[in-house]
């Protein structure tokens, strides 16, 4: 679905990531200043990378190599800011259809009655922004990011300012991008009730690189569980993939876990801690408080 | 009992005054929005020497740049000169008051504007991209009308300071009744001149009641936006 394959240098700084996307939602997991901002920010156009390409479904966004960039606005790719960002100058409804003029032939994602009807935001239409309250700011920031019938949603910590129910409220409306309007989501998030809730994918990021990529089983009962937002899956080494980085197979899929001892043949247990993505080797099994007869 | 102390020159020095302020303020409105634009946001070589220039007839003698206009926009001049060949003539001509008004009150409309530039958060104008807007787009339906308030109060003071310019327009287009003269060279004539008190004051009174009607003006605008805007 996309492919990112970028090295830059800000100061200090440097990223170097290579990547694939599958739809769903992925979310990009780390510690501050792992990277995941700049990560989306080159994929949204506004950070360009030195060397890289990415390439979103069949449409290259950027090639250094051949000298392509295609600018942020021709990038049809929605972004959701921490701050909702709402034009301060126009109401709640100008603020919904901003988007839709720059359309041109591109079928609409929803309607607007039925986009203001799933963020439940009928009754601020006429309202300017500075009259609504964090919650409902950031319900239309998505509306009208859902209404310039993005190919892709980047969200950027969208509930961190926001008080405990209207987290709950805004999840579920993530749940409904997801699952009814199927647009692919890349989620910053440090708050493990939200990854572990809407992510089928998680990326670990570390100092400007990724370090795992582990995907939330569907079959999420049946796993073993220690805890309610801790997974673990046993996994077999396939091969080494850098230095860094073994690919494991579980449960039929492939990916790769950051590890520097494992070889082929070996078997893992691979546990997925939202907060902390990590492997152990069968030797480190005994340390886990948890049975497992896999 | 004000209008029997005004003649013909009077009211001529009233009509140009409005005149030679409200198209030295229109006019001005573009380029000091372009230029306060480029100030705040745009990164270029020369960027320095550009402000110095937007903000040298704020700290010159207004008889100084009056004095410069003439040597460069009088007939004789060098850009005068070339214009003078097309028809375009400022010396000694209210286009000339108005010109020696615009550049006086451009570094105050230029200043007002660029504040409020400076006060948009460029997080708007990413979020527009990101819903598609191109970035001419992005100007006119983001940057501009967040700018409004900035281009009202710029040029409002614009407005102000080109109805009481004085130094510039009367070293650069003289005090001739009907033709150059505006509300403060008349005063200034009318004060020369024993027994002339009353016109004097008649012009003073005249001259505060427009500055008091703008700035009330101002203030209406200034309110209706704000209150639009959520008092940004």
């Amino acid at each position: 679905m996309l492919h990112v394959d970028i090295e830059h240098q800000l100061g200090e700084f440097s990223l170097d990531i290579h990547v694939q996307f599958e739809p769903g939602l992925t979310a990009l997991f780390g510690p501050s200043g792992a990277g995941k901002t700049s990560l989306i920010h080159a994929v949204a156009g506004i950070l360009n990378p030195r060397v890289g390409r990415i390439v979103l479904g069949e449409r290259v966004l950027l090639d250094t190599e051949k000298g392509i960039r295609i600018p942020t606005h021709l990038r049809q790719l929605a972004y959701i800011f921490q701050d909702p960002r709402l034009f301060p100058h126009m109401t709640v409804l100008e603020n919904l259809r901003y988007g839709q003029r720059f359309l041109g032939a591109r079928q609409a994602l929803g309607s607007l009655d039925e986009t203001v009807e799933i963020l439940g935001i009928g009754h601020l239409l006429s309202r300017h922004p500075a009259a609504l309250s964090g919650g409902e700011k950031q319900r239309v920031a998505i509306g009208r990011a859902l209404l310039s019938s993005p190919s892709l949603m980047l969200a950027d910590e969208p509930l961190a300012a926001l008080d405990e129910p209207r987290k709950d409220e805004l999840m579920a409306v993530f749940e409904r991008i997801r699952d009814d309007l199927k647009v692919p989501i890349i989620y910053v998030s440090h708050a493990s009730a939200e990854v572990s809730r809407l992510a089928d994918t998680i990326i670990r990021m570390d100092q400007g690189r990724v370090i795992a990529r582990c995907i939330q089983a569907p079959s999420v009962d049946q796993a073993p569980q220690s805890s309610t937002d801790q997974l673990s899956f046993p996994a077999w080494v396939t091969r080494r993939h850098t230095r860094d980085l073994v690919e494991v197979d579980v449960e039929g899929r492939l990916l790769l876990v950051h590890d520097r001892r494992a070889r082929p043949g070996d078997q893992m247990m691979l546990v997925c801690d939202v907060r902390h993505v990590q492997t152990m080797s069968e030797n480190d099994l005994s340390l886990m408080s948890f049975d497992h007869d896999g | 009992m004000v209008s029997m102390a005004l003649g013909p020159n009077e009211w001529a020095a009233i009509l140009l005054s409005l005149q030679v302020a409200v198209v030295a303020t229109v006019s001005s409105i573009p380029i000091a929005v372009l230029v306060a634009y480029a100030l705040a946001r745009w990164s270029f070589p020369g960027k320095a020497l550009l402000n110095g220039l937007v903000h040298l007839p704020l700290v010159l003698p207004p008889v100084v740049t009056g004095y410069l206009l003439l040597l460069s926009m009088g007939t004789q001049g060098p850009i005068g000169g070339l214009l003078a060949e097309i028809g375009i003539v400022f010396a000694f001509r209210w286009t000339g008051a108005a010109l020696a008004a615009a550049v006086m009150a451009f570094p105050l409309m230029v200043r007002a504007i660029r504040l409020q530039i400076e006060s948009i958060d460029p997080q708007y104008e990413q979020a527009a991209a990101t819903l598609g807007a191109s970035p001419r787009w992005v100007f006119w339906t983001v940057s501009f009308p967040l700018m409004l308030p900035g281009i009202v109060v710029g040029s409002i003071l614009a407005f102000a300071k080109a109805m009481g310019e004085f130094g510039a327009t009367i070293t650069f287009v003289s005090n001739i009744p009907g033709q150059t003269q505006t509300i403060p060279s008349a005063i200034y004539a009318f004060l020369q001149v024993p027994g002339k008190e009353d016109a004097a004051m008649a012009l003073v009174m005249i001259s505060v009641t427009i500055s008091m009607l703008a700035l009330l003006f101002s203030e209406l605008i200034a309110r209706k936006v704000g209150r639009q805007q959520g008092g940004l």
